[in-house]
């Protein structure tokens, strides 16, 4: 596994992984074109969306909700501490219901709750779900990217309820390959993940404007912890207009090479299991 | 907590309309049908299937309109610059029944005719034939000032597909003022009638300005496409042509986000909205590009750039430089020309330049131009 060999300064000023050699971005140095509002942090709100949409246990208090994220802040290694430099979403979900497989969950559980979250805050906006390509469901199509260290956060889902901070702008213009491929330098930190469907649908059921922005356009969330059967496809969440939209995609520019764009934004994750 | 949410998928974006559409496009134009069937299996491999709008004639026209962006390519501007018109080679009748064949290789199936004013083109007729209106949906763009009852049955019955018709404002006064045209307005709306009782596909198309969207006459405008039944097409006013300079025609992402908010209520669209079961992006080169009268390619039709001369150099190959090129190819969800300042800069820096040093003729070629800016890999 390759290792920074300096571990400071991994992230920009507004916390934005540095590129490494052999990362494939749009810019080595973004312009942000392509940005994001922090949102003020509510974690009663976002609790209680999440309660409300996505089945959270009524149990937990904002109280331990925001106490488990602020030790992750605290506890985090120093290297990683300059993700908090950009735009971090606290995010809870509840342990997964018997679905074993990936797509049937996102499909079955997580974008509807997406959906319900955002239509009730905008209800005169709307949520679609949109699969391109062959493929007429997600059901039996997902799998965890290799190198994505995904299988931690959702052995975490299976056992029980998880919080943490969502990081959206990390890997911003890094192709889907590099979002991957850059989680081998990254220290070993535990719930330090790749971001894929459940956490970042997590963090929308819990922040459901945050790609609302009146002047600017947002990136676009890939979920590269989860990868396609057809490997010729990505998935993100995506604003149109004000509009939330879910997409499975092409990543294809042409045939032969993949998409590099300055608004796709691969995030990361940083959890811990949170007792009911 | 289990909901429930339709996913779409496939054809995802067809209405009932499109799809209806679609399927008598099956017995109509059975190769269109296939070309169409062919770009939706392999659109996520990253197959691509562009209009070609073609501008015709030196873009002569009858009208002297506001925000023309095509007025440098005139010959009558050319001539009050220049002291002559455009004296690069232009293309023939077999220039463009070739450009049909490699379109038609590569899966295109959409020309748009356009000008200036197409229809003022004599040998119009012989261009539709040499495109081949069986192997290709042929639109035309019009300021209806000559598409009376004749012409748009003239049209329908030589292949061609849809009209698209331009009114820049729902208040009569307003259209002619910025047609410089008295008069043009009527036309306009006479013109409706007369597509539909041609069979033609209709649509409209209007030019907005920062602000108009949000506008009593836009409501009304709308209101009254609902009850003609016809699709309102909306470009955004680019600061180009006689616009150059015109920064407070320049739309913002806000009333970019009122035009997406307004699809859902009316049958309202831009280029970038969803369509083909392609998600709403700039669609430079992928969606749209257009073919000067001398053969170069613009990945679209309100810039001065090209991406090489269809004439010298295959489609396919042009398409693909421009799909490299840093700003035109990669996923982005603006307008670039119409919203994106820094682009907005490049361009008309690079247009400038050109002008005052190389040549009057436009589009600047790529080497002074696309290729500056850089490819992604």
């Amino acid at each position: 596994m390759v290792r920074n060999a300096n571990k400071t300064g991994l992230f920009d000023n507004k916390g934005r992984r540095k590129p490494i050699n052999g990362m494939r971005v749009y810019n080595e140095i973004p312009n942000w074109y392509y940005d994001l509002k922090t949102p003020e942090i509510n974690f009663e709100d976002i609790l209680v969306r999440s309660q409300k949409y996505s089945g959270v246990s009524k149990t937990i208090t904002s109280q331990a909700f925001e106490s488990a994220c602020t030790t992750l802040k605290e506890t985090l290694d120093p290297a990683l501490k300059g993700l908090f430099n950009g735009v971090h979403i606290p995010f809870i979900c509840p342990q997964s219901v018997a679905e074993n497989d990936l797509g049937t969950e996102l499909e079955k559980i997580a974008i509807p709750s997406v959906s319900v979250s955002f239509k009730s805050e905008y209800p005169d906006l709307h949520f679609k779900a949109i699969l391109q390509g062959s493929s007429t469901r997600l059901s039996g199509e997902l799998s965890i990217a290799d190198n994505s260290r995904y299988d931690k956060f959702l052995n975490a889902h299976s056992k029980g309820t998880v919080a943490g901070w969502y990081f959206p702008q990390a890997l911003q213009e890094y192709d889907i390959e590099s979002q991957r491929k850059q989680m081998e330098s990254l220290p070993l930190q535990d719930g330090l993940v790749l971001s894929g469907g459940i956490d970042t649908a997590a963090a929308l059921i819990g922040t459901p404007g945050l790609l609302i922005n009146k002047d600017t356009y947002p990136p676009i969330l890939c979920l590269s912890a989860l990868k396609h059967e057809d490997d010729k496809l990505m998935l993100c969440f995506k604003a149109y207009g004000h509009h939330l939209e879910f997409w499975c995609m092409s990543q294809m520019l042409t045939s032969e090479i993949t998409q590099v764009s300055e608004q796709w934004s691969g995030g990361l994750t940083l959890f811990a299991p949170i007792i009911g | 907590m289990k909901t429930s949410i339709d996913i779409l998928a496939k054809a995802a974006a067809l209405t009932l309309t499109e799809g209806k559409k679609r399927q008598d496009q099956s017995k109509l134009r059975p190769r269109v049908h296939e070309k169409i069937q062919n770009f939706f299996r392999n659109m996520s491999k990253g197959v691509i299937s562009p209009i070609l709008r073609l501008k015709i004639n030196r873009s002569l026209c009858n009208f002297k309109c506001e925000h023309c962006c095509e007025e440098p390519y005139m010959s009558r501007d050319l001539l009050a610059q220049t002291g002559e018109i455009d004296p690069r080679p232009q293309m023939t009748l077999e220039d463009y029944a070739e450009l049909s064949r490699q379109a038609d290789e590569y899966g295109i199936f959409r020309f748009v005719l356009t000008g200036g004013e197409a229809i003022l083109d004599k040998n119009l007729g012989d261009l539709i034939e040499a495109l081949d209106p069986m192997k290709h949906l042929i639109i035309l763009d019009t300021n209806a000032w000559f598409f009376d009852k004749n012409k748009a049955q003239w049209f329908a019955d030589i292949g061609g597909y849809k009209a698209q018709i331009s009114l820049d404002s729902y208040v009569e006064e307003e259209h002619d003022a910025f047609r410089n045209k008295p008069g043009s307005y009527k036309r306009a709306i006479k013109a409706i009638q007369a597509s539909k009782d041609a069979g033609l596909e209709l649509l409209l198309s209007t030019c907005i300005v920062k602000d108009r969207v949000f506008s009593q006459e836009f409501q009304d405008f709308l209101e009254y496409c609902e009850a003609e039944d016809a699709p309102l097409y909306v470009t955004l006013a680019k600061p180009v042509g006689n616009a150059r300079g015109h920064d407070e025609w320049v739309c913002t992402k806000e009333d970019v986000d009122r035009l997406k908010y307004l699809e859902d209520k009316y049958n309202v669209f831009t280029h970038m909205t969803p369509s083909y079961g392609l998600p709403g992006k700039c669609i430079t080169v992928k969606g749209i590009n257009t073919v000067n009268h001398d053969g170069e390619i613009v990945p679209c039709p309100y810039m001065d750039l090209s991406i090489g001369n269809v004439m010298k150099i295959p489609l396919a190959d042009i398409l693909d430089c421009g799909l490299n090129n840093k700003w035109l190819g990669p996923y982005r969800d603006e307008c670039i020309i119409g919203e994106n300042y820094d682009f907005i800069k490049f361009h008309n820096e690079t247009v400038a330049k050109h002008l005052k040093n190389d040549s009057p003729l436009l589009p600047v070629p790529y080497e002074k131009g696309f290729a500056l800016n850089g490819s992604i890999d």
